[in-house]
């Protein structure tokens, strides 16, 4: 990879660019990932893209098939569901709700999880060691369950379930955050600096940050397919999303009532949903493989 | 071996009694009145200043806990808000049958998910290993719920072979003693126990199946990677070196050290199947743990919230033990027994 | 890979057995019935509940009453009375009781004698009188009894030999018979009573029912089952059947779902338009006219819903139309009227409130509603005759009144939570109904919407108007039809420009089978019967 330099000079590439450009070799990878810039894409966007505002009803449209069956109609591309609400619009305003919500439930505890897990892998002494072993057990417990604890406390509704997924997906950022934390800390380069007099501080960001990026986004799109499926979960349940918001959970769980007289209500939700995670969970694969084909080399 | 295991035991005993602290608070943290939030007995009830007394509603905190502790250790678990039925008969009950079909459904994704996923890293990036990995990625991203269904309608409904709620026909008059449906066919005295054992095997192949189908691709995902890392390991050539079989040189060498690595996630495996119950036992109206904690949740039933919690909670720690315990018994090298150090 | 080879044994295995078990039904799924109901039952006494969810599963099954109403004849029929003669002018009834008739001998209580007089007193004391020690057990309410004034009109029973007794009345009333039919006036054991006095488990008549029925309680477990055994010794004839489980399962879709796998043999309210789509050959489905309204009721107690022009703001703003479609499928009538239109003391009546959310707007503007007021909607979580999907009717409502400026939120709980956070009068509005438990057109109102029925919590409204009361009692005193006719009118009149509530629908009733099930019957009037039940399976 010679470059057109006037001055030799060597170029190192970060480890989160050497991920990277092992990652982009991948064809499913770069696939899924268009998959989710494109879906975050349409989310942001869906409020100008849904041809209806998702809960008016068409009361002369009930129950109609998608556009491409016989007895679709193109004005309702994805067909209607049974208050004749229209799908495709559903499905766009889903995606705030299912997608979108999910993401910014995953920045806000990342931000919280990763201090306290990099403030945590720095500091460590008898107490800590205690708290890091019961620590460890707490993290046994799923983060579904522990959502189901909290909305056990606040109530079922939309902002509750928000807020225990959040707080459910901390503890999983503090783990890995300090586990990669703690591996690096004893690492030859580190002692070097820290040889050198560089403050924690300078350590942490200009030093170790760096190098357990790979891994930190990796938990990223872990937490992001299951905050998905968690916010879906709950709605299927009942104890998320109220109607007439549409979720895509939500729509699932009472499109059961209707899936003889209308499949297709059943079907799109669970396709999206299905899909969504998908594409994160190969995003999230290639994202290990490529990590670890950068520490073999 | 001794070390290890009193090292694991305090942690756990320490993380089960932060439980039951926790657990405790839970009564502040509900809305209404603390004694009737553990005991499930309302103010206007006759019974109320009795029940009042005996947990300390006087007291201060630490005399309550104790008070709630001794409770506990009692199975004195108060009374749902809703049904006014002993908490623990019903809290008993349902764990048993969740236990049921968790454990049948982490023996099938273990019986699935490992020769599969081993199958795929001996044949690592051939075509075989390509679909196995495919739909393996597929298998866990499908939501729990819509797999359910998808079921539901093509085995229930289709092509109506399978039940599709309940453990067992309620006409088999199988009375609900332990909870564990087998069990309560072998402890009751039917006449008819051979068809009531088909009847019941037949009702749980669809939950089963479906809370089995997410570890089972975990399982074949961790498997594989595991084999093909344990497989460039230098005495795995070493081995091939002194001529042996390949099947000989899986099975012997290979696949136990993969497992090492396996046994470390199962804890969080079985954490996931634990979630997945609630989603499940709800869908197929399996009388567990999960639906019944669902229902508490709907209805505000606290005692019933807090004796679910508890139990799912505890039956994660004391899993996580049990895999710990067996990891360090069969792989010496996890005890980590550096004699002299501190 | 060797487990691979032991794995497809295994899950073909299991799928073997499943697929064997269609083959032939093993003995006791022949000689029982599963019947799929959508509740739990709130206790096994019909006298202390009026849910229908409790009638379908108690008083049909469990007990037997005095007399019995033929709706094929439409006369009443003897029952535990073998005959009866008004005398004093109608203010004093003397019932003939049947010899021979036993009550239930179960794991829990074994009679020593068979019914007679002491067991009727007691039955009508433990409502009737408030100084009998039952009354008080499980919370001395009775609604039923209070709502139709049974309490007030029946001064005393009296034995007059050991199989005879006397009701005396207040004064003459032309629905008495009719109530003494209905499914709550059931008759206990005194005996029993007596025994549990002494055991000091008073409480536990309501849980552990004794009876004189074609069943016998064997077992209850929330949310999963009821389970009755036959009684070989009723006096009439009895069921062909030898258990009858009631499965509990408030969905719809799912107890569909179960009827078409062959969970249930009987299920009450199918989703009918998706039973033909499924086009299942062996499912029966009966309908039957039956007397219900559905109705969407304000707490009248509640700001802003005190206020008349509120209320009527409200019912201009909702397309009833649009329901019926929706969730009806056509198979209900939109009602303008609580009364349905079978019934004799019906009469149209221009005055019905029209969908009209302009006006709705304006109306709401008059009082002072502020746009973006926000209230409830609460919607049953279960299935009843009058509403197959009171949650999606409630989202139709909510679209409604979002475009007349009001936030709706819906909420539900557990049918027997709802019911009793209904009572407390929780709610700012539900979505609720009625159905008749006998012909009488007074059981459409007294029950709902008298102020009786607000101190016993069985008016969804809290509506307490005295001209309204008035009404209603010179209807029930007189018995000639006409006169009865225009109070019923004037009452509709004022219901018509008060709106307590908001008639939605009359719907038929309906009910799907396997086609081997015999015996079903759906009465009109009040919940199933499953007293002739039997099954003609194939050998």
């Amino acid at each position: 990879m010679a470059q057109p330099d006037l001055y030799y000079r060597d170029n190192n590439p970060s480890p989160l660019q050497l991920v990277w450009y092992s990652f982009r070799s991948r064809i499913a990878a770069m696939v899924a990932l268009w998959f989710l810039i494109i879906l975050l894409a349409v989310t942001l966007l869906s409020p100008l893209l849904a041809p209806f505002d998702p809960a008016q009803q068409f009361t002369d449209a009930i129950s109609l098939p998608p556009s491409w069956t016989d007895a679709g109609n193109m004005q309702y591309m994805f067909g209607t569901d049974d208050l004749g609400r229209d799908m495709l619009s559903r499905l766009l305003i889903g995606s705030v709700y299912s997608f979108a919500l999910p993401l910014a439930t995953v920045i806000v505890a990342s931000t919280f999880g990763i201090f306290m897990g990099a403030v945590a892998g720095v500091d460590r002494n008898f107490k800590y060691q205690v708290f890091g072993q019961v620590f460890d057990r707490v993290l046994t417990i799923p983060s579904f369950l522990l959502a189901l604890v909290i909305i056990a406390i606040l109530g079922p509704g939309l902002g509750n379930a928000i807020i225990a997924i959040t707080l459910s997906l901390i503890p999983q950022f503090i783990y890995v955050t300090r586990n990669a934390v703690h591996s690096e800390w004893q690492k030859d380069y580190v002692t070097a600096s820290r040889l050198n007099g560089c403050s924690n501080t300078y350590l942490m960001y200009r030093v170790i940050l760096p190098n357990i990026t790979p891994a930190l986004v990796m938990q990223l799109t872990v937490a992001l397919s299951v905050s998905i499926m968690d916010i879906a979960a709950l709605s299927f349940l009942g104890l998320g999303v109220q109607p007439p918001t549409p979720e895509w959970g939500s729509m699932l769980s009472r499109s059961l009532d209707e899936v003889y007289l209308s499949p297709w209500s059943m079907v799109l939700p669970g396709i999206t949903l299905f899909l969504t995670i998908t594409a994160i969970n190969v995003v999230g694969d290639s994202l290990r493989r490529a990590i670890k084909q950068r520490m073999e080399n | 071996m001794t070390r290890f295991l009193l090292h694991r035991l305090i942690y756990f005993t320490l993380a089960l009694w932060l439980l039951t602290v926790f657990s405790f608070l839970l009564n502040w943290l509900f809305p209404g009145d603390v004694i009737t939030n553990m005991s499930g007995i309302r103010a206007i009830s006759d019974s109320y200043a009795s029940e009042f007394a005996l947990r300390g509603g006087d007291d201060n905190l630490v005399m309550q806990y104790v008070y709630y502790l001794q409770n506990l250790i009692n199975f004195d678990w108060g009374y749902s808000l809703v049904s006014q039925q002993p908490v623990w008969l019903e809290a008993s009950r349902t764990f048993m049958a969740t236990a049921e079909i968790l454990l049948l459904a982490l023996l099938l994704a273990l019986v699935v998910g490992l020769p599969l996923g081993a199958l795929a890293a001996m044949r690592y990036h051939s075509g075989v290993d390509k679909t196995i990995v495919s739909i393996a990625v597929g298998g866990y991203s499908i939501p729990v719920f819509w797999l359910a269904q998808l079921l539901i309608l093509l085995f229930a409904v289709k092509l109506r072979w399978l039940p599709i709620t309940g453990q067992i026909d309620p006409l088999f008059l199988i009375e609900p003693q332990s909870g564990s449906v087998l069990l309560d066919i072998a402890l009751s005295d039917s006449a008819h126990k051979a068809a009531a054992y088909r009847d019941a095997l037949a009702h749980m192949v669809l939950p089963v199946i479906v809370l089995a189908s997410l570890p089972a691709m975990l399982l074949l995902r961790m498997m594989r990677n595991t084999t093909v890392e344990v497989m460039q390991q230098p005495y795995i050539k070493a081995v091939r070196a002194r001529g042996l079989s390949p099947l000989r040189v899986a099975v012997k060498h290979a696949i136990p050290n993969a497992i090492q690595g396996i046994l470390q996630q199962l804890t969080f495996i079985f954490g996931l199947m634990l979630a997945n119950a609630v989603i499940v036992e709800s869908i197929f109206n399996w009388p567990g743990i999960g639906s019944w904690l669902l229902k508490a949740i709907i209805d505000r039933d606290y005692p019933v919230i807090q004796a679910a919690l508890l139990i799912l909670v505890a039956t994660t720690l004391f899993a996580n033990l049990l895999f710990e315990l067996y990891r360090g018994w069969r792989f010496p090298i996890v005890r980590e027994e550096r004699y002299g150090a501190t | 890979m060797i487990n691979l080879r032991m794995t497809l044994p295994l899950v073909l295995g299991l799928f073997s057995i499943a697929c064997s078990n269609e083959q032939q039904l093993p003995e006791p799924l022949r000689k029982g019935l599963v019947y799929c109901s959508e509740g739990n039952p709130e206790g096994f006494n019909p006298q202390r509940i009026t849910s229908g969810t409790t009638v379908d599963a108690t008083a049909a099954q469990l007990y037997d009453r005095l007399i019995d109403y033929d709706a094929e004849t439409q006369q009443f029929v003897p029952a535990l009375a073998e005959q009866w003669q008004a005398l004093d002018n109608g203010t004093r009834y003397r019932f003939q009781l049947r010899d021979g008739v036993a009550f239930h001998s179960t794991a829990y209580f074994t009679p020593s004698r068979p019914f007679n007089a002491d067991d009727v007193i007691f039955s009508f004391n433990r409502w009737l009188d408030p100084t009998s020690l039952y009354h008080n057990v499980g919370g001395g309410n009775y609604p039923f009894f209070t709502a139709t004034g049974l309490d007030k009109l029946i001064k005393r029973v009296v034995k007059v030999d050991t199989m005879t007794i006397d009701i005396i009345l207040n004064n003459a009333d032309s629905s008495f018979l009719a109530n003494l039919a209905t499914d709550f006036a059931v008759i206990l054991s005194a005996e029993y009573a007596g025994q549990l006095a002494v055991d000091g488990t008073p409480e536990r008549i309501d849980h552990q029912p004794i009876g004189t029925g074609p069943y016998r309680f064997a077992a209850y477990r929330k949310d999963y089952f009821i389970r009755y055994n036959r009684n070989p010794d009723y006096w009439r004839e009895g069921p062909q059947i030898e258990h009858l489980v009631y499965s509990i399962t408030p969905n719809a879709n799912k107890r569909m779902l179960k009827l078409v796998t062959g969970e249930c043999d009987v299920i009450p309210y199918p989703l009918v338009s998706k039973l033909q789509s499924l086009n299942q050959a062996q499912i029966e489905v009966k309908s039957e006219v039956s007397p219900n309204v559905a109705f969407w009721a304000f707490n009248t107690q509640k700001k802003p819903f005190d206020d008349p022009t509120v209320r009527q703001a409200l019912s201009h703003a909702i397309n009833r139309r649009a329901i019926i479609d929706a969730i009806y499928y056509g198979s209900a009538e939109r009602a303008d009227s609580i009364l349905p239109p079978t019934s004799w003391a019906y009469s149209a009546n221009g005055s019905d409130v029209d969908y009209d959310p302009e006006k709705a707007r304006q109306l709401l503007r008059q009082a002072g509603v502020r746009d973006g007021f926000r209230m409830t909607i609460w919607a049953m979580p279960v299935q009843r005759v009058y509403n197959p999907n009171a949650r999606r009717m409630a989202e139709l409502m909510q679209s409604d009144l979002a475009q007349v400026g009001i936030d709706a939120r819906i909420v539900s709980y557990e049918w027997n939570s709802f019911r009793r956070r209904l009572s407390r009068g929780e709610h700012d509005t539900a979505l609720i109904g009625w159905y008749a438990d006998n012909a009488d057109p007074d059981n459409f109102f007294r029950p709902l919407l008298s102020c009786a029925a607000v101190a016993i919590g069985s008016n969804r409204a809290n509506w307490c108007h005295p001209g309204f009361d008035q009404i209603l009692l010179e209807a029930i005193a007189t018995t000639d039809t006409e006169t009865r006719r225009q109070l019923y009118r004037s009452a509709q009149d004022l219901l018509n420009q008060q709106v307590p509530l908001l008639p939605i629908a009359h719907s038929m009733r309906y009910q799907a089978q396997q086609d081997f099930v015999t015996g079903v019957e759906l009465p009109p009037y009040g919940g199933i019967s499953f007293r002739r039940a039997g099954k003609e399976l194939k050998p």
